[in-house]
């Protein structure tokens, strides 16, 4: 006889567990937990999609697509012609992966990391020596962010030549367009944080533009960089960490919404010309989002999660920078800003700062980038008949890998040989041959570069060979007589030698004799080399 | 789909584990990190050091009449912290004193100026970690200094300073060949290249062994010296009171005088003297 159980709390499960016994009430709570995660599908609904048996009907894996927040954002199904690599290489999802793979780094670096000059570089030397994953953390958060930048301009040039920024999708493009363009700035205000060398000089020259604005020039440059170092920081932090970042989510969605309203556009040969039969999928030409497109995404994921984690994880592999500490008094021999800026640097190099330095680069172009479907508006996606289109892209990228150049220190920039010769062996930017030499190896004494068969040891064989091998530009110049370089070595303190680079030249103008030495203190287990 | 399925899952565990491996050697690499970041803090210390502090103390800490030395025993053996009653680490004592400097000089010393303060919070010109810098390339006289040992091989020797008339040892040409080409770097800008002045006779002049005794006839000749010898001598250690004419003051480092002996002079002249 049933003993009526007294009705104080209302506990559905001990109710079944009644009616239907321990097992069969546990199986079914949990299939209704993984239904209501997966918002539509029970257990044996995501063992078929795992299985890749063909869905029943009505498809319950569309449920998802209806009631569910993260499958809503993407289509329920598309046509057998995207579902391979070709016509999209899934460059958008690869955008989406690594702006979650920084937002999430990110964080974990924003909590050893305060935006004030009178720590932040040693926040990462902190991060360095003392945080658990943390050189992993800096190195992949530097890595992802430049990938990202990669990824992105790749999406956009691959929507460009399949002609799917067209009519009705020019408002998904310019969202694209916007998503580029702030993509860039984020990474660039992230350059600032770690407040070294490279840091500083990259900002510096970036933003030495803003002071060109027309009439504000002056509450420009004030309102970006807020006057002081301190205030400086602060706001590319914050700019890096929140601002930017909003702009990116509320146009990604926007972005993925128009997506879900036009669907993915087909290959430009598969419609004919001026028609979009991207939403009207007829059934039998369907792959729809789960199994197949949802597959594929999480392999991605995975394969590109195993890369990160390698490239990063050892001693060899990408590690980001970290150069001396942020210094307004000394301007490092070749300053650039971020690669993906240096178009800019090369459009400043051939005048004025106000025309090629914002209005070309950032009203011009970024204001074409983002209106050009609205612009260019032929209905014709096909590649034969945008020849003039395709034509004008590919004179784009061309110009962008020139500016590039022209925006690096082999163009224009006009540099002593002397010192030049020097930094090749002790460079300023990065740890160079005479930093991770041998300690060891590196007997006391002077030697001449031009005697360098004659050297002791294989390290300073090598050291000198090339330090007699980059005077060659000084012996060329005809303004340097009698060029020799020297290495000084001696004994300074235990377990430190001071080595000392010395070009010596005579003037062939003057007569007079030059000299130009850098002095480096050695200690023997400085290291370098490790991911710094 | 099956191969999909296969290569995701072999990339998601590989990358799990990766992330083992990479939690076991984490610790190790933390503590050589650490370890290199400290040997370069010594490193930038000195190159601090060289610019700021060297007119003071002396390049290798051993003090001069505008500085006490630094490069002593009982300022690491504890001694010196127990006599004016510090009663914390030896680093927190240096870098409170390069930071804030000292309002007067010590007792008992007669320093025309006291240390000047280096702290950016202090009005200098440094940042905390700047100053950490100089601290750690200071304590790492420590070893040397405790096991007695001077910096240079010679350690029975008075310097140099800067009287060129004073009576010198019997020198060893070898032995300042080896100074001239070695510590001492003169062989860069004499012999090697012409930098300076070379030692070896050219353009119609002898050698420095017996150019000196022209120079010390020629009208322009803003020296003491009197002999051939003299005049090397004082080349080596009062630079500026004569400078070659084309060439200019202050090229040739005005600290010899402190960093070399008697002996050494003695030896580096005896090297000179082949020079004819």
């Amino acid at each position: 006889m049933r003993i009526p159980r007294p009705k104080i709390l209302s506990l559905p499960f001990l109710d079944d567990i009644e009616e239907k016994g321990v097992v069969k009430a546990s199986t079914d709570l949990a299939d209704d937990v993984v239904k209501r995660v997966t918002a539509g599908l029970n257990i044996s609904d995501v063992r078929s999609v795992l299985r890749g048996d063909p869905p029943a009907r009505p498809n319950p894996r569309l449920t998802p697509h209806a009631d569910g927040f993260w499958f809503h954002i993407r289509p329920g199904y598309y046509s057998k012609l995207q579902d391979g690599l070709y016509p999209t290489f899934r460059l958008g999802w690869l955008a989406t992966f690594f702006f979650a793979w920084e937002i999430l780094t990110g964080i974990y670096l924003m909590i050893f990391y305060t935006p004030s000059p009178i720590v932040a570089y040693e926040n990462m030397l902190n991060i360095l020596s003392n945080v658990p994953f943390g050189r992993f953390m800096r190195d992949t958060h530097k890595l992802g962010g430049e990938l990202m930048v990669l990824v992105v301009a790749f999406h956009m040039v691959r929507t460009y030549i399949t002609g799917s920024y067209k009519r009705p999708r020019q408002f998904t493009w310019a969202t694209g367009g916007l998503l580029l363009i702030f993509t860039l700035f984020v990474s660039f205000f992230g350059y600032l944080l770690p407040w070294d060398q490279l840091s500083l000089w990259a900002i510096t020259i970036g933003t030495s533009a803003a002071e060109a604005t027309p009439f504000i020039g002056r509450e420009a440059e004030l309102l970006l960089l807020g006057g002081t170092e301190a205030n400086f920081l602060l706001r590319s932090y914050l700019y890096h960490v929140i601002l930017i970042p909003i702009i990116l989510i509320v146009l990604l969605a926007v972005h993925y919404y128009k997506v879900i309203i036009h669907g993915n556009s087909l290959p430009p040969e598969a419609e004919d010309v001026g028609v979009d039969t991207a939403r009207k999928v007829p059934m039998n030409v369907r792959t729809y989002f789960m199994p197949k497109m949802l597959t594929r995404e999480l392999v991605y994921v995975a394969a590109l999660t195993l890369i990160l984690l390698a490239a990063s994880a050892f001693t060899f592999g990408y590690h980001a920078p970290l150069e001396p500490h942020a210094d307004q008094l000394v301007t490092p021999l070749h300053t650039t800003s971020p690669w993906y800026f240096l178009w800019v640097q090369g459009l400043m190099k051939l005048g004025d700062k106000l025309v090629f330095g914002i209005i070309i680069p950032f009203i011009i172009v970024f204001g074409l980038l983002v209106a050009w479907p609205y612009m260019e508006v032929g209905r014709n996606r096909r590649y034969g008949a945008r020849r003039i289109g395709l034509s004008i892209a590919a004179a784009s990228v061309i110009l962008a890998a020139i500016l590039t150049y022209m925006g690096t220190h082999w163009f224009g920039v006009e540099t002593s040989p002397d010192q030049e010769a020097v930094a090749v062996l002790l460079p300023q930017t990065r740890p160079g041959p005479l930093r991770l030499a041998d300690w060891d190896d590196i007997p006391l004494g002077t030697y001449a570069a031009s005697k360098w068969e004659g050297a002791p040891t294989p390290t300073t064989t090598k050291l000198l060979k090339t330090f007699h091998r980059e005077l060659d530009n000084a012996r060329d110049n005809p303004i340097y007589g009698d060029v020799g370089g020297f290495m000084i070595v001696e004994d300074w303190q235990t377990d430190l030698k001071k080595i000392t680079l010395s070009v010596a030249w005579v003037n062939q103008e003057t007569g007079a004799p030059g000299e130009f030495s850098e002095v480096f203190y050695f200690h023997r287990n400085s290291d370098y080399g490790q991911g710094e | 789909m099956k191969y999909y399925v296969a290569g995701g899952t072999l990339a998601f565990i590989s990358a799990v584990a990766l992330l083992i491996v990479m939690t076991v050697i984490e610790p190790a690499r933390m503590e050589s990190f650490t370890r290199s970041y400290e040997s370069r803090q010594i490193e930038q210390g000195a190159l601090i050091f060289e610019s700021n502090c060297l007119r003071c103390h002396g390049p290798q800490g051993e003090g001069t009449p505008l500085g006490p030395p630094l490069n002593r025993a009982d300022l690491f053996n504890g001694e010196y912290l127990s006599a004016i009653g510090w009663s914390s680490t030896l680093r927190d004592f240096l870098n409170s004193t390069v930071s804030a400097g000292r309002p007067l000089p010590s007792d008992g010393t007669n320093f025309p100026q006291p240390m000047p303060t280096w702290s950016e919070a202090f009005g200098g010109q440094f940042r905390p970690d700047q100053i950490d810098n100089v601290v750690a390339y200071i304590i790492n006289w420590g070893d040397r200094a405790i096991a007695g040992a001077q910096p240079t091989e010679i350690t029975d020797d008075l310097m140099m300073g800067s009287d060129i008339f004073i009576e010198l040892p019997e020198g060893d040409p070898e032995a300042g060949q080896a100074l001239a080409e070695g510590t001492l770097g003169c062989a860069a800008c004499h012999i090697l290249s012409t930098v300076g002045p070379p030692w070896a006779a050219t353009d119609g002049l002898p050698g420095v062994a017996v150019r000196g005794a022209i120079r010390v006839q020629q009208d322009n000749y803003t020296g003491n010296a009197t002999s051939a010898d003299e005049y090397l001598i004082e080349s080596v250690v009062e630079t500026n009171i004569h400078v070659v004419e084309g060439f200019q003051p202050s090229i040739m480092p005005t600290d010899f005088g402190e960093r070399i002996t008697l002996h050494d002079m003695a030896d580096l002249l005896a090297f000179m003297q082949t020079f004819e």
